[in-house]
């Protein structure tokens, strides 16, 4: 079958579209991008927080257990009314974070176990209600399968709202409470010694944890969420030695790759087909064949911002000056070289 | 009229999943002395000193620090964990590390100032490590990392200090620097309780030593409880152990 060219409507260009997403001045645009800032900053500071403590699992079964919860907040009402939305993920959520710490207390499972358990059982109740809600006349059109990969674009201002003001309660949390976070964070029985409740302290930190999460759904989906979570912080971890640093990093990866996967996935399909076709011709003459197939829809936010953050990470990984791969490289072929210097510097 | 006890420990059982692994232990510890926790391994000597910091939940007993429950003397009551207890690769400083021991007097939401730093750098400085401050921690050896911990303890200027094993894997000179420390806190009439596994060096090192093995075997000055009969008792019958014990027990007596 032989593939006719395309051609394009002569508006479609690749430029003009960066300008207009890059100059908010769409209304869409400036709500979504507002919603990607503010989520960059509480999931950049809690993320830090989950890694250093070893539950990003946790973070993982939280995200995939909110669906029922979601479920039933729109059968409330049959809309997508964001405080019952809210209010049922999260009690989803606290309810799965309840149930692995049962586990892991009342039983000889291992918390992983546990996690992985809640998280299919949560997230296949949740799927079961989703299609017995959208075998509904009244839920068909609800929109709910943006739940899965997120849509920015579909975020309100009244979903901004709810945003900013969770966002802002998370960060308080965070940076009012840094140095007993730092501790708790780092040893858990020297800061029991000190008097910290640490107890309390976990259960705050998985609260913000759900809360991060249920503000997030809208606009990555609740199959990717994690990925806003660790992604930046882990990448983070790669660039610093310093916890207040880490904390500005991961906030700063979160919120360009939030705005740099929300620009791609802003981009017309015109746009897209156009870059698929340039990707085509570059590859032709280094032996790839090419067929460039007509694309349906633009991009899913949340898959590509993920991707974005997965790049961000992978350049860390690489370029690190510290822990990155050319550095250890570099370091072992000094070290072969000039074996007498290697010990004195690190 | 007599001053309570640095450290009163009253009938206390505790249990890991509802196995006892302490039985009734009594002990009272004067002010001012260095205390020696000596035992087999699984004999409860972490387990003991952790229950004492409120750190393990308590089936039956109580702890008092200078006469008064551990919540009033919070304060009066430092602690060096297993070096293994954290992870070093964690992206904090050593000058941060020993921050720390300050948080407990500076209260929640207030930050470090210029008096922490202080103290901070001048306890770095008594463990020999102020050069070390603003290095990350996983650079550290093993005896590095433990004064890093002991420094942490200073800076909590309490008057009582639990330790556990801190002697584990450290070199020759660290162990001497930390055994100079422990005999200046008691100089300055703390206690130190310290969990110990070598029986050759634990009768030079303390002034008292308790006997551990689930129940406590003995507790008293270390002439009156580091002896072969007591030991045996704590022991079983670990014959190499026991004789080494025995040589040293003979070397002191002399």
């Amino acid at each position: 079958m032989i593939i006719q060219p395309v051609t394009y409507p002569a508006a479609a260009s690749f430029g003009a579209e960066m300008l207009r997403f890059w100059s908010f001045q769409d209304g869409s645009v400036r709500t979504a991008a507002a919603g990607m800032i503010l989520l960059g900053i509480s999931c950049g500071l809690l993320g830090s927080l989950i890694v250093l403590r070893r539950m990003s699992l946790l973070g993982d079964s939280l995200g995939h257990a909110v669906l029922p919860g979601l479920c039933l907040g729109f059968i409330v009402t049959w809309t997508k009314h964001p405080v019952w939305l809210f209010s049922g993920a999260l009690v989803s959520a606290l309810l799965a974070g309840g149930l692995i710490g049962l586990i892991q207390r009342g039983t000889r499972l291992k918390p992983d176990v546990g996690m992985g358990l809640v998280l299919s059982g949560f997230f296949g109740a949740g799927l079961m209600m989703l299609s017995r809600i959208q075998s509904d006349p009244r839920g068909g059109q609800g929109g709910l399968n943006q739940f899965f990969f997120g849509q920015a674009a579909a975020v309100r201002d009244i979903d901004l709202l709810l945003i900013g003001m969770v966002t802002a309660v998370i960060a308080l949390g965070v940076l009012a409470l840094f140095k007993e976070w730092a501790v708790f964070c780092f040893d858990e029985g020297f800061a029991q010694a000190l008097g910290l409740p640490v107890r309390g302290l976990h259960y705050l930190l998985v609260l913000q944890t759900a809360m991060s999460i249920v503000i997030a759904i809208q606009a990555v989906g609740v199959v990717l969420l994690s990925a806003l979570l660790i992604t930046p912080a882990a990448t983070a971890l790669l660039l610093t030695d310093r916890l207040p640093r880490m904390l500005g990093i991961a906030v700063a990866v979160a919120v360009l790759g939030g705005l740099g996967g929300l620009n791609l996935s802003s981009l017309s399909t015109e746009v897209l087909a156009q870059g698929w076709d340039w990707l085509g011709t570059w590859g032709t003459p280094l032996g790839f064949h090419w067929d460039p197939l007509p694309l349906a829809s633009s991009l899913p936010t949340g898959p590509t911002v993920v991707l974005v953050l997965a790049v961000m990470f992978l350049m860390a990984w690489i370029f690190s000056p510290r822990y990155g791969v050319l550095a250890g490289l570099l370091r072992r072929a000094r070290r072969a070289l000039w074996p007498d210097q290697a010990s004195g510097g690190v | 009229m007599n001053a309570p006890p640095a450290v009163e420990i009253h009938d206390m059982t505790v249990s890991y999943d509802k196995r006892p692994v302490l039985w009734n232990v009594d002990v009272s510890l004067p002010a001012g002395e260095l205390v020696g926790v000596i035992g087999p391994n699984g004999a409860g000597k972490s387990t003991l000193i952790k229950a004492a910091l409120g750190l393990l939940p308590v089936d039956r007993g109580w702890v008092r620090f200078f006469g008064e429950p551990l919540a009033r003397q919070r304060l009066a009551v430092g602690y060096v964990p297993q070096r293994e207890s954290v992870d070093w690769d964690f992206p904090v400083t050593v000058g941060d590390v020993v921050l720390m021991g300050t948080y407990g007097r500076l209260g929640w939401f207030r930050s470090a100032g210029k008096s922490e730093r202080q103290l901070a750098d001048q306890c770095l400085a008594d463990v020999g490590m102020l050069e070390y401050r603003n290095r990350q921690i996983s650079n550290l050896s093993g005896g590095e990392r433990q004064r890093v911990f002991l420094a942490r303890a200073l800076a909590q200027q309490s008057r009582v200090y639990f330790m556990d094993e801190p002697f584990v894997g450290v070199d020759a000179a660290t162990e001497a620097a930390i055994m100079a420390l422990l005999r200046q806190l008691k100089s300055r009439g703390c206690t130190v309780v310290v969990v110990h596994h070598d029986l050759q060096t634990a009768p030079l090192y303390f002034d008292r030593i308790l006997l551990l093995n689930m129940r406590l075997v003995a507790s008293g000055p270390t002439s009156a409880v580091f002896t072969p009969e007591l030991l045996q008792r704590t022991y079983g019958g670990r014959l190499t152990i026991l004789s080494e014990a025995a040589d040293r027990v003979a070397v002191i007596r002399r």
